[in-house]
């Protein structure tokens, strides 16, 4: 079964003005969404307390919400956990974040632990649950990962950029670290306006897109320059559409293939590993759509800003008449 | 002029070899991005990009050398089972 036929002559690049407005568009609202709605940090960022439990009996989180808020530990976050795979429908895990407090750091941070455990022992019974997992996180530590986080982003695209212009051109290392840096940040800003929460797992995942969507590119550009080889005329916009299509086949298939295995994770999966699928996914979309109509689209922007650069030079050097020479 | 037709094993390693240097470099390219992310990222993200390194190289070295030689056993093995078909009617 062939989904794409060989000769595909689809013009990816023709309208490339419309797919560079469309993502400036989506690039601005992802900006946008780190102010509105905000992201929805986790513990590993904002810092704070965090429980895994286990009721035996099912639970309204309405009822350990009034529990866990009696405590003045600030601002709490409950959230049911459905089962994951293999494990029994109807189970009652819930995740209970307390916020991190300024009063609360050092030894005072463990306490709030033992202070819920205690609180729900009080209002259910001590048989009536299990403490799976407890982590508490300082908020220096939280900034300290936020910090590592952007510095593994910056340095990982970096080094794309230093690798890709040895192994192509400066141009091509451009359009792709440009194209990584588009489908980082509209993962993130889908992420962001779904409201899921954001963990060390969740940056993992943007890093993973990097990877990921770094290899699609590669490809695409590696039959661009096979191409610009061979062609013995043509323009290089001609060739660059006649690359997309030539590997679109093999783009999407490979895509529909990972995203298949990812999609079963985001729907049979639960906890971070959920999280971490439904954002692979958006960046995988995102990914391949970047491949097809932005990264080399990018490359030929390149070339016409230097051609433009290198005929306007040219333009003012005929048109610069030698000053009269006065006597 | 007729050619003979080519066996599947050569068909296989001739796209294998010509895929072979576009697999190494989009691989390789994964693998310095992620291998940067071993090397700066914390926690989760330090503790996972070591294991996507290995998979990515693992899975370059499967796709030349593994994947379709399980594909030529498969073809090897049914196409065993067709001759067997075809002698016993």
């Amino acid at each position: 079964m062939q989904w794409i036929k060989p000769d595909t002559k689809i013009d990816f690049v023709g309208k490339r003005s419309y797919f560079f407005l469309f993502s400036l568009a989506l690039i601005a609202l992802s900006g946008l969404s780190f102010l509105w709605p905000k992201p929805n940090w986790g513990i590993d960022f904002a810092g704070g307390t965090e429980l895994r439990v286990r009721f035996v009996k099912p639970v309204k989180i309405g009822e350990i919400r009034s529990a866990v808020d009696g405590l003045g530990l600030g601002e709490s976050q409950i959230q049911n956990l459905r089962p994951g795979i293999g494990e029994a429908p109807g189970h009652n895990d819930f995740i209970i974040r307390a916020e991190q407090q300024a009063s609360q750091e050092g030894k005072e941070t463990a306490a709030a632990g033992k202070l819920i455990t205690d609180k729900l022992g009080e209002k259910f019974g001590e048989d009536a649950f299990q403490v799976l997992a407890i982590d508490y996180v300082g908020p220096k530590v939280g900034k300290e990962l936020r910090m590592s986080a952007v510095k593994a982003l910056v340095f990982a695209m970096i080094g794309i950029l230093f690798y890709v212009s040895i192994r192509f051109e400066f141009r091509y290392a451009l359009g792709a670290v440009l194209a990584l840096f588009h489908d980082a940040l509209i993962s993130a800003g889908v992420y962001n306006v779904i409201q899921r929460e954001w963990s060390l797992a969740i940056i993992a995942a943007l890093l993973t897109i990097i990877g990921y969507s770094v290899n699609d590119t590669i490809v695409v550009f590696d039959r661009i320059r096979e191409n610009v080889r061979k062609a013995r005329r043509g323009s290089l916009r001609e060739i660059v559409n006649q690359s997309i299509n030539e590997t679109l086949s093999r783009t999407i298939l490979t895509n529909f293939a990972t995203m298949l295995a990812v999609a079963f994770l985001a729907f049979f999966g639960s906890g971070v590993i959920r999280d971490f699928a439904i954002i692979m996914s958006f960046g995988m979309v995102v990914g391949t759509y970047s491949t097809i109509y932005i990264a080399s689209s990018l490359v030929l922007l390149y070339e016409d800003v230097r051609n433009r650069g290198s005929a306007g030079a040219a333009r003012t050097e005929k048109s610069r008449k030698p000053l009269p020479v006065s006597k | 002029m007729k050619t003979a037709r080519k066996s599947i094993q050569e068909i296989l390693n001739q796209a294998v070899n010509e895929s072979f240097g576009r697999t190494a470099l989009a691989a390789s390219a994964s693998a310095i991005a992620i291998a940067l992310l071993s090397l700066f990222g914390l926690g989760v993200v330090g503790a996972l990009s070591p294991a996507v390194l290995c998979a990515a190289l693992a899975g370059t070295l499967l796709a030349s050398w593994v994947a379709s030689a399980l594909v030529i056993l498969y073809d090897y093995l049914t196409s065993g089972k067709a001759a067997l078909g075809e002698q016993e009617r």
